[in-house]
């Protein structure tokens, strides 16, 4: 079958919970609470891969990218990176990890220095990590990163204000390269862009994955983008995985209702599609991470909730006939009482 | 019957004649009554300056330079001051894809609504939180009596668009103009308003114009379409055809690149090459001729008019607009 399965994992997350306390105002006042940003989250990242991370704001799905990156403090759990546990690594070891975990932002302004020229920028993380040596080969991998990206080598002399949104991308995207990463955490690489650009910048990301073996976490609130880019797709809702599995089985048949509803919400631009759809609307708003529902994290918006979902909390669990995991009771009598998406 | 808004070769500018953007350049469309158009296109399209300017609402250093807008029968742009001010809010309003700069963070969400109650719709102050009460249900604000004191910061991206609609359509307007109304929020809340917008304005039966950048919106909402490019109109016509049987170019690089939950098995999104520039001076040239991939020389000395092509109501500024399916299907064979 596949052969990017039968190799171990790039990234093993397991039973991962980042909470951040809120401070009370008053000065020595006890914390208020605590944000249960990320509560009980397991997946693994394969080698070669695009996972797909998707959920509303919220959800805690950046902070997971975070915790990769090591930017986030992990609260329980670990995430291991090519069979090094990153929570209990030495620094030197962590430092090395660093460099092989590189992250692109949603914004490439506010991520690129507007004093540093671009080859300045590109440079840096070269001379820091001493992956060229001598200022004419590193000048030399500057614009080799840059034709990568598809921008002009003379472009490296210029600053990050004479570029539009789409090339400011194409220059985080080669600071991340110069890295010589095997990961990359792309934070909503393209929902600041506009959409003829946003398919160049998606189209460049697969071909740099397919030249240089990248692996990718992908994520993004947008569903059509991420079906687009992804082999496998995690939904999070408020903390926790709902669903996850190959693309095909998450979009073609989701498990968790609200899988289910997020697809029925997209957009289509397709005028008769659109008129013919049933949407799955869903009651209120996300609830708040400080004070989750008990039980099912989902119970309080899911259109099919029964009184044992407010209980207990539903395992991630396979299908009697296969498919994606869901944390649904009752994903398995699913079909019968919501519509499956249009995908399919 | 005569349309409820009539714009005819409408024209803004920012800057100078020479060295200035053409914001927005020679648009012309017409809205019936309770009709809902959809204005498609990228950022610097004109698409949000065209709203602005149905209210008057262009700010220095722009400026409307031409043209006219017909509103139930009264040109807007030959209006006074006073005059123009008891059209806003009242028979045309207007909703912004932020809520929270439109919104006034030192007032209640009672008191601004209350407000264009009472001064637009002339009504007591005891009667406009009785209707203020109303209007937040019907904008799906639970415990509405209790929410008339609350701050705008005390609610949800999702709960701030509500009160907006709910302010905008106060006095029932015959026009409402939604600029990216449902950006800034999650998919699930998208819906939700997205559904509001549609039941207000079957109750209220007020025209609709939606600015967005999100084909898949318009595809559900509108009935007809007006793509924009350059500050031009480069398509216009009912929702199917154009969604169907584009005639320009644009519209057919604007479907290709956008990523579609109907086809999952396309692997390849197929983008429109190039950077869109800011439209400086006269259009003599059509403005997508460098990106286009049927580019002939005469797009670059001559402008595409918009015109009659393809089904009947649909328009495209195209000087192949008769053979741009032809074109394009010889294009794909000739790639495979």
């Amino acid at each position: 079958m596949n052969p990017i399965v039968s190799r171990p994992p790039l990234v093993s997350i397991r039973d991962l919970k980042i909470h951040f306390p809120m401070r009370s105002r008053m000065l020595f006042g006890k914390p208020e609470g605590v944000v249960q940003a990320v509560d009980g989250v397991s997946f693994d990242i394969r080698r070669g891969e695009t996972l797909g991370l998707v959920g509303e704001s919220g959800c805690g799905k950046t902070t997971i990218g975070r915790a990769i990156l090591q930017l986030n403090r992990i609260t329980e759990g670990s995430i291991t990176f090519d069979g090094k546990d990153l929570s209990s690594a030495a620094e030197p070891d962590a430092r090395r990890a660093r460099r092989r975990v590189q992250l692109i932002f949603q914004d490439p302004y506010a991520s690129l220095n507007p004093r540093m020229s671009v080859g300045r920028a590109i440079a840096e993380p070269i001379r820091l990590h001493g992956l060229r040596q001598g200022e004419a080969a590193i000048r030399e991998r500057v614009h080799e990163l840059l034709v990568l990206v598809g921008l002009a080598p003379s472009y490296a002399s210029r600053y990050p204000h004479e570029f539009s949104g789409g090339q400011r991308q194409r220059i985080g995207i080669a600071r991340a390269l110069a890295c010589e990463p095997e990961l990359i955490v792309c934070d909503e690489p393209v929902s600041a862009l506009d959409v003829s650009i946003q398919a160049q910048v998606v189209n460049l990301l697969q071909d740099l994955q397919e030249k240089l073996g990248l692996t990718y976490l992908f994520i993004a609130h947008g569903l059509s983008v991420i079906q687009h880019i992804s082999d496998r797709v995690a939904v999070m809702y408020l903390g926790r995985i709902a669903e996850i599995g190959e693309r095909r089985d998450v979009y073609g048949n989701p498990r968790h209702p609200y899988t289910r509803s997020l697809l029925s919400a997209v957009p289509i631009p397709n005028p008769k599609l659109e008129r013919a759809r049933r949407r799955i609307v869903l009651n209120g708003e996300l609830p708040s991470p400080l004070n989750p529902p008990k039980g099912c994290r989902f119970v309080t918006r899911c259109p099919i909730a029964l009184e044992r979902c407010s209980r207990e909390e539903p395992p991630l669990a396979p299908g009697a006939h296969g498919g994606s995991l869901a944390a649904c009771w009752r994903s398995e009598e699913l079909d019968s009482l919501l519509p499956r998406p249009v995908a399919a | 019957m005569t349309p409820i808004l009539s714009v005819s070769d409408l024209k803004v500018q920012f800057g100078s004649a020479e060295n200035g953007v053409r914001a927005v350049d020679d648009v012309s469309f017409a809205l019936e009554r309770g009709e809902t158009l959809g204005i498609v296109g990228e950022s610097g399209s004109g698409k949000s300056v065209t709203g602005l300017s149905l209210l008057r609402l262009i700010s220095k250093p722009g400026r409307v330079i031409g043209g006219s807008i017909l509103f139930d029968g009264r040109d807007l742009l030959a209006m006074d001051e006073k005059e123009i001010r008891s059209v806003r809010g009242r028979e045309i309003s207007m909703i912004f894809q932020d809520p929270m700069t439109s919104l006034n963070p030192v007032l209640t969400i009672g008191r601004q609504l209350t407000e264009i109650l009472e001064v637009q719709g002339g009504l007591t102050p005891g009667q406009a939180r009785t209707r203020a009460v109303e209007l937040l249900a019907l904008v799906g604000i639970p415990s509405p009596e209790r929410r008339l004191g609350d701050y705008p910061h005390h609610f949800s991206g999702g709960m701030r668009q509500r009160v907006m609609i709910a302010i905008a359509v106060a006095c029932r307007p015959k026009l409402l103009i939604a600029d990216e109304p449902t950006t800034a929020l999650d998919v699930t809340i998208q819906a939700q308003i997205l559904d509001i917008l549609k039941s207000l304005q079957k109750e209220i039966g007020m025209a609709l114009i939606l600015i967005t950048h999100d084909l898949g919106i318009v595809a559900g909402m509108a009935d007809r379409i007006a793509v924009m490019y350059g500050g031009r109109i480069v398509e216009e016509g009912p929702t199917d055809p154009v969604f169907e049987d584009p005639r320009m170019p644009y519209t057919v690089g604007l479907l290709r690149s956008t990523p579609r939950l109907d086809r999952p098995e396309e692997r390849r999104l197929r983008p429109i090459r190039g950077l869109p520039v800011a439209p400086r001076g006269e259009a003599r040239f059509c403005r997508f001729a460098p990106r286009c991939d049927l580019v002939e020389p005469v797009c670059t000395r001559e402008a595409p008019q918009l015109e009659a092509a393809g089904a009947e109501g649909q328009r495209a500024a195209c000087h192949f607009a008769e053979r741009v399916p032809e074109l394009l299907h010889t294009q794909e064979e000739a790639a495979q």
